[in-house]
Order: C-alpha cells, then structure tokens, then sequence
C-alpha cells in the first residue's frame, strides 16, 4: 500500500480504513518527529507533540477537503502544537519575533573557503552536534522556517501555506537563518572551535 | 552590482528564483570578486550540509506507543459510529469513555480553536449570502461552504433544552455525541436516488454531511441525555450535573 499517494491514502482514510491511516502516519511519522525535537530545543518531549499531531489529524480528518496537500496540513498542525508547547512553558524569554542578528550589509572579506575542506571534515560527531546546536539557536520563527524548506524539503509556496505567512516572508527569514548558520559554520572552520554564541 | 548586494540575492541565486537579469549579473560579479565567490561557496555548502543532516531515528517504542494511540481513538470512534438510533427515543451516543480512555493525549489542539472561528465567520457569511443573493450570484469559496443548523439552546433550571432545526433528516441522518460541556451534532442530508435523476430547474438545497459542536455553559452528565426528533426539530434534553449543597449544622455555642 506503501505505493500510494497521499491522497488516495486520505480518501482511504476517510472512509474508515484505518490501515491507510496507518500508513499516512508511518510516512510522517519520523519527520513530524524530528520537526518537533528541533523546535523544541531539548526541552519538551517531541513524543507529546507527535502524539497530539496525529490525534488531531485523526480528528479531523473527515473534515480535511484536500484543499492543500495532506503533508501541509500535518506539518501545520505539528508546528502549532509544538509552539503551544513553548508558548505554554513560556520558556522563550525573549520575543518568538525576535530578529536574526546578522551581518547582513557588512560582507567581511572572506579568507577562508573552507567549503574546500576534504570531505571526511564535513563527516565529523563533533560538526554535527555544532550544526544542530546552531539550529538551535536559531529563533522560532527563523527555525520553522529553516527547518521546514531546507530539512524536510518543502517549496517555498508550502512553508507560507503550513506558518500562514507570506511567501516573501519565508524568504526573507529563510535567508536570514541561512546566513547566521554559514556564519556559525565560518567561525568553526576558521578558528577551530565554536563558542556557543549568546542566545539571540 | 556591489558585494553587499551579492549577499542580499544570494539565497533567491541558489534556489534558481533570481530573474535573469540579476542573476547574469552576479556570476559576472563571482568571476572577478575572490572574496564574493567564497561567501558563495561557503553559503551554499551550508545548505548542502544542513539538508544532508542525517534524521533522528525515533527512539524504541516511540512508533509503537503512537500507532497504540491511534488505535484506540479509532476503535472508539467506530463503536461508536456503528451504533444506531433503535426506537424513537433516539440513543445518544456518549463520549465519556472515550474521554477517560485518551486523557492522557488530550491536549489543547490550537487548530480546533481556529477552525472554530472560521466555522463561525463562515455560518455568518453564509447566512448572509443565502439572504441577500440568490445562490447562483454566489461564486467560489462562499458557495462551497456547508450548511450548518442553526440551534437554540435554553437553560431549564435543571436541565439545558437544544432545538435545532433539521429539516428533511431522518432519525438514521444524525449523529450526536455528548460529552460533559459539549455537544457535537453531525449528519448528512441525502439526496434520493428518484431527486438525483430529476430534471432541476432550480437547485438550492443543500445535501451532504454537516456538523456543529457546541460547547454546554455547565456541566452536564452525557448518561441521562436524551433527544427527540419531530417535524424536523431535534430536541436534545440534557440534564445538569448536580451541585451537592452542603447542609447548613447549626452549632450551639455553649
């Protein structure tokens, strides 16, 4: 059944095949997962969110028109539960609107093209832990956006539908995470090592 | 164009959305800029590297306990979906159980709370098209949206009284379940077999599946409810949770 599309399996679905729901969460499953682990920075159980997102597409689903793709509508409703989860332990102390401090118009002379670098650096424990501290710190709204274009692939038009933004919104903070994450990435390569920066 | 350009197009220039124009532009600024074209480099090995993050496998019995949830709910749904209204006392459907056996998942759903108030602007907008246009002037998105029945619901002193109009429905059509401060009717109007092949001049009713849920200003014990359907009124009767009153004691001081 694996082979069928989403949509075949949400009319399945929608008429009591509990099976094709099945499937729909097992394809989802791990990156709704994973979505929520990220955004949730450690401190809240990505399993609750996981949960609670699929009980809620279950929920609804019969009143789910196909209107836009199933995967939107699942990653709208993980995003949301993951940030009432936030909102609720009110553990952001700052802003969720909080900008991205970069340096957007000061370009620095740039010595170090470490994009160059052999291979096997890139395959690196410890780069890995510093590219997932520094998604981390990332602000929420830079985040989801980040996390939903470049980790789990959406189009740009998708991440707008699923945060109810605009589409030049998802750019402009689409481009902003990914200048603060090449700086983070610059610093460790020229210098070797990575302060955790200060928490924007 | 200037270096602190580069750096304002450089996500549109790698996600292939720059115009033309820019875009030439640009390689001609990374052909002769040394320090641009390691920003470049640099930038778009960034994304290379954060999309080739390897996922986190979820964590043993995680799947598990996921698809055990979801079992659970949908069982419980289907018992209760499979049940029908027998006599002309028509049986509620009550959702209690299905409440204790998912407390530990049920949480606040932010997008029921939107979808609420969606639901509401499109009953009002609705309502207001269907009064002030006849249907063929309403186009798009406002003519798709369903018919909901309208409700009244009255407070009895010992009971709460909902009317809702439900006109054409037979007792078979509705679903209710009832929990101890909401109510949810849905159901479905039908179009029979003889209507479907006849030949319309005028086509304005509705037919298909509607809902309203309902939240209940106090509790309410779903065992004891009971509704009623005739001339197309749903009557649903639901009886308050009794407040116990605490006994005066009058105290002799000695």
């Amino acid at each position: 059944m694996s082979r069928y599309s989403d949509d075949v399996l949400v009319e399945k679905a929608q008429s009591d095949d509990l099976n094709a729901f099945d499937k729909l969460v097992s394809r989802y499953e791990e990156k709704i997962y994973n979505l929520a682990y990220r955004i949730l920075r450690n401190r809240e159980d990505p399993e609750d969110v996981l949960q609670e997102t699929f009980i809620s597409v279950f929920k609804s689903l019969k009143k789910f028109k196909r209107k836009s793709a199933f995967s939107t509508w699942v990653y709208r409703i993980a995003t949301n539960a993951a940030l009432m989860k936030l909102r609720k332990k009110k553990l952001e102390t700052v802003s969720l609107d909080a900008p991205l401090k970069i340096s957007e118009n000061e370009i620095k002379r740039e010595t170090v093209d470490w994009s160059k670098n052999p291979g096997k650096i890139f395959k690196t424990q410890r780069l890995r832990e510093i590219m997932e501290q520094a998604i981390e710190l990332l602000p929420y709204h830079y985040k989801t956006v980040f996390l939903l274009r470049d980790e789990e692939g959406l189009s740009t038009d998708e991440v707008a539908k699923v945060l109810n933004i605009s589409v030049s919104a998802v750019k402009s903070r689409l481009h902003r995470a990914r200048l603060s994450l090449r700086e983070k990435l610059t610093k460790y390569f020229s210098t070797g090592s990575f302060e955790k920066p200060k928490e924007v | 164009m200037e270096c602190k350009d580069l750096i304002f197009f450089l996500s549109d220039y790698i996600d292939g959305e720059l115009n033309p124009k820019i875009c030439a532009e640009l390689d001609q600024h990374l052909n002769k800029c040394e320090s641009c074209r390691i920003v470049f480099n640099t930038f778009e090995k960034t994304i290379y590297l954060f999309k080739e993050i390897e996922p986190h496998k979820l964590p043993d019995g995680v799947h598990n306990r996921l698809h055990k949830v979801i079992k659970e709910s949908w069982e419980t749904k289907m018992r209760i979906h499979l049940k029908t209204f027998a006599s002309n006392k028509m049986e509620i459907k009550n959702k209690k159980k299905e409440v204790e056996t998912m407390s530990p998942i049920r949480r606040y759903h932010p997008l029921a709370e939107i979808s609420k108030i969606e639901d509401m602007f499109d009953r009002y907008l609705n309502q207001f098209f269907r009064d002030f246009f006849p249907k063929r002037m309403v186009r798009g998105e406002l003519a798709r949206v369903e018919w909901t029945p309208a409700v009244d619901i009255v407070d009895k002193g010992t009971h709460f009284l909902l009317r809702s109009e439900l006109p054409g429905l037979k007792r078979e059509d509705i679903s209710i379940s009832v929990t101890t401060d909401s109510i949810d009717i849905s159901g479905e109007t039908k179009r029979s077999e003889e209507e479907k092949k006849e030949n319309y001049y005028k086509c304005e009713r509705y037919y298909g599946s509607f809902s309203r849920s309902l939240q209940i200003p106090a509790d309410v014990v779903p065992d004891k409810v009971e509704a009623s359907l005739k001339d197309g009124i749903l009557e649903v009767k639901l009886p308050k949770k009794e407040v116990k009153k605490v006994k005066a004691i009058d105290v002799k001081v000695k």
